[in-house]
């Protein structure tokens, strides 16, 4: 019953971390469409906007920042396995829920508490960037907690579905 | 906060990278997490305010926004049948050589480079194409992957190339100057890997045997001249749309990115090639790759935040100078540990914790920016083939079909290294070969 239960909360983070894959994968195509419009729009028209530098460059962040997870569940994320592949499933579980102790939570814990007085403090200000198009900095710098947020649930999937393999030796 | 010092701090640091890597963790987060316990170690927790503005650096980039464009771009094109309808006219060509297959590998990995900017889509596209047929052809298992690794390998030199993206930005230089200083260099590991493959099967012709004669009866000479035509074209497009709109000044490397992407999609539109499946599956796969390579970066600032904030810098450069090796002793130093740390370390950690150690030991002894740049993008080169770490070794792993075995992919590109080192030592000894096309373009 409590196995039950918390293989369903699991299979709920696998799913937040899969649609904020799907939903913003997209957002290349966004990138793409912009740029090309922009070339076009000053290359042949001469009429350049004011905004397409600046909003291209927050949708490349929100797009790297917030598929982070969606890279962890899919584990794209380098690693170096030429030891850890020989090991035993059991033993890579354990060397696993150290280094996410050791490594993964204390860095995407402190992202996420200083992302939040950052994103804050942002906020408060009313931060805005120094163009003629001064678009608000706080949604882009909000998106730094929010991808530790993201990261930190994921990596905690990840993290009891290891230590359950750690003591118990088999997959939840 | 502890007091020790520099010295102990920094060989700490790198011990812990080491560990942190062979424990399997991802890099990203080694590299962060050894942030956060020597920021904590060294200064105290009131030292994480750095962090934010490092990564916030990272997202405020114009430079880094062409790396997914880049990524898509690769991706794209790896569906639109442009490296398929290339090898298949390249085989033709070559076929009649000893060791032709080999060569036109070579070839269309060095075309395919020249339109992308990574490694994986032409090793894996070799690799599914192009490996099969020499294996029919009873070529040496050795030389065929070799040369599939060494030459999907280029895509990251020549230009476009989100490597000298990510070191341009590192760097502090223009893009389109370190894409000029690449070409050279790029072409010449070619060269060398091609004239490598025309005297090995030369010697030994059992290791590269001619096409057939049926087979080479199946194409005229002037179908094959068609086929080169209409081959060329779609390439061709890419790199005088890419390429040429740099170097003239017509674009910024950003605009170029994602006009090539757009210019990619409309060609595997107009060969007939889309589909919905295609297109997202593409757009996964860049999505995961783009923040995979960017998360590294946002985990590697935070590290050299530290480090050198804690006088690591300072105590590189100091052990190397100390060494007395002269000008040209050091540079090999510092080329070799580019080349350990290749072994272990992908090239995104390697130039994120390399470049701000080196460029200042570079500038001292008088090397031109530019050069060394690029000359450590050849060094890097070998870090994609060297085990135990080599990415094109694992695509190549992962494609290959079952009689090829792990050593057989390990041991062909054991030779490759040292053409890349070779590679190396022409740059070295005639600097021209780098600086001459930067000094051309506009800007």
């Amino acid at each position: 019953m409590e196995e039950l239960r918390l293989k369903r909360v699991l299979s709920v983070i696998d799913n937040i971390s899969e649609w904020t894959g799907k939903i913003f994968n997209w957002t290349v195509a966004l990138l793409i469409l912009l740029v090309v419009l922009e070339v076009i729009l000053r290359r042949i028209f001469n009429r350049p906007t004011i905004w397409n530098f600046e909003v291209t460059i927050q949708l490349y962040a929100l797009h790297f920042m917030i598929l982070g997870a969606y890279a962890l569940l899919h584990n794209s994320h380098v690693a170096v396995d030429i030891l850890y592949a020989k090991f035993s499933k059991r033993t890579r579980a354990i060397l696993d829920v150290i280094t996410y102790l050791i490594f993964f939570f204390p860095f995407l814990s402190v992202l996420l508490y200083k992302g939040i007085s950052y994103a804050a403090n942002s906020w408060e200000m009313d931060e805005r960037s120094w163009s003629v198009f001064a678009p608000p900095l706080y949604p882009i710098k909000s998106i730094i907690p929010v991808m530790a947020l993201l990261l930190i649930i994921q990596g905690f999937a990840i993290f009891i579905r290891q230590l359950n393999m750690a003591v118990k030796g088999e997959e939840l | 906060m502890i007091d020790m010092s520099p010295e102990l701090m920094t060989a700490l640091m790198f011990v812990g990278l080491l560990v942190g890597l062979f424990l399997g963790h991802p890099l990203a987060f080694v590299l962060g997490g050894l942030a956060v316990i020597f920021g904590f170690l060294g200064w105290g927790p009131e030292c994480y305010g750095m962090f934010m503005n490092r990564i916030y650096g990272v997202m405020d980039s114009y430079i880094l926004l062409a790396i997914p464009l880049f990524i898509f771009m690769a991706q794209i094109l790896d569906q639109s049948g442009v490296a398929e309808k290339l090898f298949n006219t390249m085989r033709y060509l070559f076929g009649p050589l000893r060791g032709g297959l080999a060569v036109a590998v070579v070839v269309v990995s060095t075309l395919f480079g020249a339109c992308t900017g990574i490694i994986g889509a032409s090793v894996v596209t070799m690799g599914l194409l192009a490996l099969p047929v020499m294996l029919k052809y009873k070529y040496d298992k050795r030389l065929s992957c070799g040369c599939i690794a060494a030459g999907g390998t280029l895509g990251i030199l020549i230009p476009p190339s989100i490597m000298l993206i990510v070191m341009a930005n590192q760097a502090s230089l223009s893009v389109g100057k370190l894409f000029a200083g690449a070409i050279i260099p790029g072409l010449i590991l070619a060269a060398l890997y091609i004239a490598y493959i025309l005297i090995k099967c030369y010697v030994h012709p059992e290791a590269g045997p001619t096409l057939t004669r049926e087979e080479r009866a199946a194409v005229s000479t002037k179908e094959l001249f068609l086929m080169l035509l209409k081959s060329l074209i779609p390439p061709m497009i890419l790199i005088l749309g890419v390429l040429g709109t740099i170097f003239t000044g017509i674009a910024t490397p950003t605009e170029a990115s994602g006009v090539g992407a757009f210019l990619a999609f409309i060609m595997t539109v107009v060969y007939g090639r889309f589909t919905w499946g295609g297109l997202c599956s593409a757009l996964a796969q860049t999505g995961k790759t783009t923040s995979m390579v960017i998360i590294i970066l946002v985990g590697a600032t935070c590290f050299t935040g530290v480090f050198m904030g804690l006088g690591g810098g300072d105590v590189v450069e100091q052990f190397i100078m100390s060494i007395g090796l002269g000008k040209w002793g050091t540079f090999v130093v510092m080329m070799i540990i580019c080349f350990l740390l290749g072994m272990f370390i992908d090239w995104i950690g390697i130039v994120m914790i390399v470049f701000p150690l080196f460029l200042p030991i570079a500038a001292q002894l008088g090397f031109d920016k530019v050069w060394f740049v690029v000359a450590i993008a050849v060094m890097l080169q070998d870090s994609f083939l060297t085990p135990p770490f080599g990415y094109a070794l694992f695509y190549l792993k992962g494609v290959a079909p079952p009689e090829v075995k792990t050593s057989d992919i390990y041991w062909g590109a054991f030779p490759f290294w040292r053409l890349m080192e070779l590679g190396l030592i022409i740059v070295v000894v005639f600097p021209k070969t780098i600086t001459w096309l930067p000094s051309l373009i506009v800007k």
